[in-house]
């Protein structure tokens, strides 16, 4: 069986085979490795690979995987069949693109430092949020120019808004 | 005046709720929880044995409303109100109405709890008492010269801190003449929020400072102890992060001598019940008044692991008006103790609050470890309050011992679904600097200012053979949305049943 995943921006496909004496051995980047597994819970795997154990802790969502090894966590997408690998995986956080600013977290806009159509430079703070009682300043990612303001002091945003858009100074 | 305490109000949420309704509990006590709107399934409530809602989740509507909490304490018959750290435990206002209606405060008396909570006056009466302090100004000022002239005096950095306030909201470092303004506003403005004045004051910001601070109990009739010192010079964003005792920085003289300073402090300000008095120790060891901290402090359990006093339980007995009966002769410290606390923030974002359901918690356990936690699996971390989510505290015999059991524990601490900064935390303990006990206040932003979230690396095959086997064969009971409809883990083992690999 074939398993496309992916971690970090980066793709890996899993071969996982298993012998006529009930062995599963996996193949990653031309390594491969024995395993054996239990599930112990719902959450919870006992998982030996070349003879090393690790208990594993799992939680799925969709089609992502949060996976918790021995204080190591990682968030492996589930790209699904080979038809599918490329396509942006359903429920990734949407990060801050080159023109919009999203708000980082849930919380309370204090202040917004910027007004409409002045220039920026990198990291220049934008905006200030509130959120768990502390004031969290949100930078701008690159140099430019306001092109929006989609939200005012004391307003409510969610994980993901777009607050900010910015687009490019004009060259002279 | 002795009197039986049956009942107590827990005026505070979260983890050190929970600590208050666990001591309520041993005690025979009735535990009375408050709750928000967004709290309506915390632990805290759950735990109690009685739960009101008090309100939206707007902490002025419900854990700061001075009104409706006291109206709750005396309606539900309660005889006293615990107020945990944060939100109302060191407003005198709150102490004062308390004791103007009856009901006892856990903590100092209101008058204390006013001087010591205006930092510039007791600062004032500290110096006029001989106890050594920082050069800083004698009153707060609105005037943006004013603040400008005495910086200059002093000489940068300084550090523009609220009058009203302690927990690092509203205080700022400034290294330069030109951050001075912004700097002001934005201590102001955290002021304003936090603690309702936003008035502000310059001190001189001393360079690699040690943190070290005396827990103090005193009983009503003036007998005075102290239980030693902790370190927290472990701090990020003016907020400790790790702390423990006792401390490397202190000898038997140094630690005899700034004991014996935090009980003056306690005497001069008249105070009762449990606090702190925090000081900073600079390089050349010499020691100087802070602050009272007039409350439960987060880091608290150190000192119990470390002297073997059950702190909230010795301020409920102090509040009810027994006399102290421990005597500072027959106090020691026993082995090391050192506490992390879990923050639900995300490293790998900027430390920004990570918010949202929490899949699965696993704590861990074993010998000489401590969780003092207010989350469980299935529980959503509300973005309203503080991002603590829990503290995991190990003791051992040394600190050597207590280090790599911390590493161990904090290994094992399983919190999938948000973000936590238990890697972070990881790193830290393990630093070589850490290790040797070389700290300071600015540790964080020496040694990890430029510090990124390390690669799964060698447990990345891991990861992926255990997406895999999720994807091959999922266990019965794990829906896809399995966490989201749990509630507590024990209550899947109901569902679920042993099922063999595919090997058959």
């Amino acid at each position: 069986m074939e398993f496309n995943f992916r971690h970090n921006d980066q793709n890996f496909v899993v071969t996982v085979q298993k012998s006529a004496d009930g062995q599963f051995s996996a193949e990653i980047d031309g390594r491969k490795l024995p395993f054996e597994y239990h599930w112990i819970s719902p959450d919870c795997l006992w998982l030996v690979i070349d003879n090393v154990l690790h208990t594993v802790f799992v939680s799925q969502q969709g089609k992502n995987y949060e996976v918790f090894v021995r204080g190591n966590h990682s968030e492996i997408a589930d790209l699904g069949s080979k038809s599918q690998v490329g396509r942006t995986v359903a429920g990734e956080i949407r990060k801050s693109t080159e023109n919009i600013i999203f708000a980082p977290m849930p919380g309370r806009i204090l202040k917004i430092l910027v007004k409409k159509n002045q220039p920026v430079e990198n990291n220049q703070p934008l905006f200030i949020l509130e959120s768990m009682k502390m004031e969290n300043e949100v930078q701008s990612p690159r140099e430019g120019k306001i092109a929006r303001i989609n939200f005012k002091a004391n307003d409510l945003v969610s994980l993901g808004d777009p607050i900010i858009e910015l687009e490019n100074l004009l060259e002279k | 005046m002795v009197k039986k305490i049956k009942k107590i109000l827990v005026a505070n949420r979260g983890e050190i709720a929970l600590r208050v309704v666990r001591a309520c509990r041993e005690l025979g006590i009735q535990s009375v929880a408050i709750y928000s709107d967004a709290d309506r399934h915390a632990l805290h409530v759950l735990a109690a044995d009685h739960a009101v809602n008090i309100g939206s989740p707007e902490p002025k509507e419900s854990y700061l409303n001075i009104k409706k909490i006291v109206e709750c304490a005396k309606s539900l018959k309660c005889d006293a109100i615990h107020p945990g750290y944060g939100f109302l435990a060191e407003n005198y206002h709150f102490a004062q109405q308390c004791e103007k209606e009856g009901l006892i405060f856990i903590g100092p008396n209101s008058r204390a709890l006013r001087l010591v909570g205006d930092k510039l006056r007791s600062r004032q009466i500290m110096a006029e008492a001989g106890i050594p302090i920082i050069p800083g100004m004698n009153s707060a000022d609105s005037n943006i010269k004013n603040l400008q002239d005495f910086a200059r005096k002093v000489g940068y950095p300084v550090i523009v801190k609220a009058s009203g306030g302690g927990g690092g909201k509203g205080m700022r470092i400034v290294h330069k003449p030109s951050e001075l303004v912004s700097s002001i506003e934005a201590g102001r403005r955290e002021a304003k929020s936090a603690f309702g004045d936003d008035t502000v004051y310059i001190e001189k910001y001393l360079e690699k400072p040690r943190h070290i601070e005396f827990q103090v109990l005193a009983d009503n009739y003036g007998d005075v102890i102290h239980l030693f010192e902790r370190e927290c010079s472990i701090q990020r964003r003016y907020q400790k992060i790790i702390e423990e005792s006792p401390s490397s920085a202190l000898d038997v003289k140094l630690r005899t001598e700034m004991g014996e300073i935090a009980k003056k402090v306690m005497v001069i300000s008249h105070y009762n019940n449990a606090g702190t008095v925090e000081f900073l120790l600079d390089t050349s060891k010499n020691f100087y008044f802070l602050e009272v901290n007039a409350r439960i402090q987060v880091e608290h359990p150190v000192t119990e692991m470390v002297v073997g006093i059950d702190l909230v339980k010795q301020q409920i007995r102090l509040a009810g008006g027994e006399k102290l009966k421990l005597k500072q002769k027959d106090l020691n410290q026993r082995g090391h103790a050192i506490e992390c606390r879990i923050y639900a923030e995300d490293p790998e974002n900027n430390f920004y609050p990570s918010i949202g359901r929490i899949h699965l918690v696993k704590e861990p356990v074993g010998p000489g470890i401590r969780c003092d936690s207010g989350i469980y699996s299935g529980w959503e971390v509300p973005f309203h309050y503080d991002p603590i989510l829990s503290k995991l505290i190990v003791w051992d015999e040394n600190r050597e011992g207590a280090v790599n059991r911390m590493a161990s524990a904090l290994s094992e601490y399983v919190i999938l679904g948000i973000k936590t900064q238990i890697q972070f935390l990881m790193e830290v303990i393990k630093h070589p600097e850490f290790r040797t006990a070389r700290l300071h206040t600015h540790f964080i932003k020496d040694h990890f200012s430029d510090w990124r979230p390390k690669e799964i690396g060698d447990y990345l095959p891991v990861a992926l053979i255990a997406s895999a086997i999720i994807k091959m064969e999922k266990p019965v009971g794990s829906k896809e949305t399995v966490s989201k409809s749990a509630l507590s883990p024990w209550q899947l083992f109901g569902k679920w049943e042993f099922m063999s690999s595919i090997k058959k």
